[in-house]
């Protein structure tokens, strides 16, 4: 019991020491928060390019799945032991995405399961992590949690949500109204900046060149960063991306971003910041620190008091000129370096318009929707035999979904048993007298 | 000395084709050809862009009207002679009569993502040369045995090998670009594009089987003489030649800037099917 009690005083003294060293710290903040994070100079020395800048050209990959903020459960742990690393790795190769209907793991799959594997086949995300044993990416605040945003951001964020609601997989309805319901990369107009990494093309293409950085990330963005300490563009010039510039500090590249963007649409697929984040008023300084022939210790710091409480910061170590791997779902596997390919986006992106036409056709069916029992929801409980004896055989059975296609290939609906049962039917608001039955 | 008599011949060469155009500066103007360190080949490090009107044809084309009235003289068509050097591109009889057709349908005149129409209506990639003559700089970055080449325009950009010869693996919008020395002139060979983009805004085109030589050589310091030999049995008669000049952009601090124009076809593709919030 006393022995409890000094505990508790004892951090209480901690935390009161800090807050007095560090001048205003807002409520909440982890204690260690008020020392500036200053992040460690590189241990490596690379080669130099002819005109005498460190070298660092080449295909850096920064795949991994540690994830940004450390998990609530795992509060306190920095890193894991190899021994945790290789049972994770063993828990995840359980979950790849699959769904190729040949697939045993897929044909064995429950709905749920399904619902989580449908994705990607596996060879979009190959299990090639950069290596990495730490709980979280963010190395400051020391808690790995992104600081608390400002009421101002609260308020931008709250209100940008009500405009475009999260699109949730796994919500019974997704309603995509507008373009701007989607986030810029699956716009296919870029990906924030910073950038973190992507669960497929994650690498990037750093070529140099006198004066200059160019990086060519495989997924849309192309940042081009002057190293000649001309001034920065203003306004909102730097777009999406925003307006780097760099500078050598020994064989750390270091660049500053800003200017970027007012409009709030952040939250794409790799970025640091959720949906609705405001992010015009970034300040963000990457530090490229190399530590090997073949890694860099790639550090971000974000730092914009109008959106954050304080700057944070995190780290993701690259990995460079990757031999990967590839297999397919029949095991068969494939070699090759990583080479940089074109990513033509928008140019097939269907996705936008597909989608919004979609809302408008389940808008006019609900207004002129029959009762359920009228419609392919009124299978929901059937069994089996049931459905076979309505619709005949079904045209593919990949593990728990049934699918009834139309003699000429066009997907009727899916039914999903689960205990023998039917559990759900996509789309369910079809008339049953609409479906052509497999006969 | 060699240098020098090779620039006597182009500039025999442009002339004999009616190429030079009025107020072109002097060959000698621009000082001499940059050199990197560490090879001595030309150092075509820098940020490049047309003059010409090619992306509205390649072929001769007089001024003309906005296609859309109410843009007035903003979208009026600037006039420009051919970059052609046989003047007109030598199509089959069947392919002539495709391009006239893309012609009509360059621009539908209606909203939407539509596939007949010129792919930079729609901002898709613009594939090679065409790149090269958008109406937008590009920047080149040269380091030794690596090159790119990244353009103003959407996000197109093209890596360049420079080591040893490598196969496209898979067709597409920017295709596969091998790279040579031949002398002072920086050789690109590309194939492997999926023929899907146009040549300009007039119809030009070639297929999937195009085969695409472009010759990088700087004429001074400042301007890049470019050719581009096309060859495509599927449209044309023989292999034919584009020349043209690239001009450095020398303003201070000059930089490619953000042009992500699929933003900027969002309303134009989508428009008609938002749907208004639910109460």
């Amino acid at each position: 019991m006393r022995h409890r009690a000094l505990i508790a005083v004892g951090s209480l003294v901690a935390a009161g020491l800090t807050i007095g060293l560090g001048g205003i710290v807002a409520a909440g903040q982890a204690a260690s928060d008020t020392t500036a994070f200053k992040v460690p100079a590189s241990t490596y020395t690379p080669p130099k390019t002819p005109w005498g800048d460190p070298d660092l050209q080449g295909v850096w990959d920064n795949h991994t799945t540690v994830p940004m903020q450390r998990p609530a459960n795992l509060k306190g742990k920095r890193t894991f032991t190899d021994e945790e690393l290789a049972a994770r790795a063993k828990a995840r190769g359980d979950n790849e995405p699959l769904c190729n209907q040949n697939d045993e793991r897929c044909a064995k799959a429950t709905v749920a399961e399904l619902d989580r594997l449908r994705a990607y086949n596996s060879f979009w995300t190959p299990q090639a992590y950069v290596y990495d044993n730490r709980t979280a990416l963010i190395e400051d605040p020391a808690d790995g949690r992104i600081p608390p945003l400002t009421p101002e951001a609260r308020a931008i964020q709250q209100a940008h949500l009500r405009r475009h609601p999260p699109t949730d997989a796994s919500a019974a309805v997704i309603e995509i109204r507008h373009w701007e319901d989607y986030d810029l990369a699956e716009r296919c107009i870029a990906a924030q900046v910073p950038t973190t990494t992507m669960g497929y093309n994650s690498a990037q293409y750093l070529m140099q060149s006198p004066g200059w950085v160019m990086l060519a990330h495989e997924r849309l963005n192309t940042r081009i960063i002057p190293l000649d300490g001309r001034p920065h563009l203003g306004g909102t010039m730097g777009g999406w991306m925003g307006d780097s510039r760099g500078r050598w500090e020994g064989n750390t590249l270091v660049v500053e971003t800003q200017s970027f963007t007012n409009t709030q649409s952040g939250g794409s697929v790799g970025a640091v910041a959720d949906p609705g984040i405001p992010f015009g008023n970034f300040h963000v300084i990457e530090h490229f620190v190399p530590v090997g022939p073949n890694r860099i210790q790639y550090y971000v710091t974000i730092n914009d008091p109008k959106t954050w409480t304080r700057p944070w910061t995190f780290m993701q170590p690259w990995e460079k000129d990757r031999v990967l791997s590839y297999s397919d779902n029949l095991g068969a596997v494939e070699t090759e370096p990583y080479q940089i390919y074109e990513y033509a986006c928008h140019e097939g992106n269907n996705t936008l318009g597909n989608s919004m036409r979609g809302t408008l056709q389940a808008r006019q069916r609900e207004a002129s929707r029959p009762p359920d029992a009228e419609l392919t929801r009124s299978l929901i409980g059937k069994t089996e035999a049931e459905v076979r004896a309505l619709y005949g055989e079904p045209t593919v059975i990949a593990g728990p979904r049934w699918t009834y296609g139309t003699a000429d290939g066009i997907l009727q609906f899916w039914a999903f048993f689960e205990g023998g049962k039917v559990v759900r039917v996509r789309p369910d608001d079809i008339r049953l007298t609409e479906v052509e039955p497999n006969r | 000395m060699r240098t020098q008599a090779s620039r006597v011949l182009m500039r025999m060469a442009l002339v004999a084709a009616g190429l030079v155009a009025v107020g072109q500066p002097a060959q000698t103007q621009g000082g001499a050809i940059p050199r990197t360190s560490w090879d001595k080949k030309p150092d075509l490090n820098g940020i490049w862009q047309t003059l010409s009107t090619a992306n509205w044809d390649l072929e001769d084309h007089e001024g003309g009207p906005s296609p859309v009235f109410v843009t007035g003289a903003w979208g009026a068509r600037p006039p420009g002679l051919s970059v052609v050097d046989a003047g007109t591109i030598p199509y089959k009889p069947e392919a002539l009569a495709k391009r006239d057709q893309n012609r009509k349908n360059a621009l539908p005149g209606t909203p939407g993502r539509n596939l007949n129409a010129d792919p930079e209506l729609n901002c898709f990639l613009p594939g090679v040369p065409r790149a090269t003559y958008l109406p937008h700089p590009f920047q080149i970055f040269q380091s030794p045995n690596r090159m790119w080449m990244v353009y103003q325009y959407s996000y197109a950009r093209r890596e360049i090998f420079m080591n040893g010869k490598k196969q496209a693996p898979i067709d597409s919008w920017m295709g596969w670009s091998n790279a040579r020395w031949d002398g002072d002139t920086l050789v690109i060979d590309v194939t492997g594009q999926n023929g899907q983009a146009w040549l300009d805004r007039a119809g030009n085109y070639a297929t999937e089987a195009v085969h695409v030589v472009e010759r990088y050589t700087m004429i001074d310091r400042d301007h890049i003489m470019y050719e581009a030999t096309i060859e495509d049995p599927n449209v044309f008669t023989r292999p034919w030649k584009i020349t043209l000049p690239l001009y450095r952009r020398i303003e201070k601090n000059m930089q490619l800037l953000q042009f992500r124009c699929a933003e900027y076809v969002e309303e134009f593709f989508y428009g008609e099917f938002v749907s208004p919030p639910r109460e």
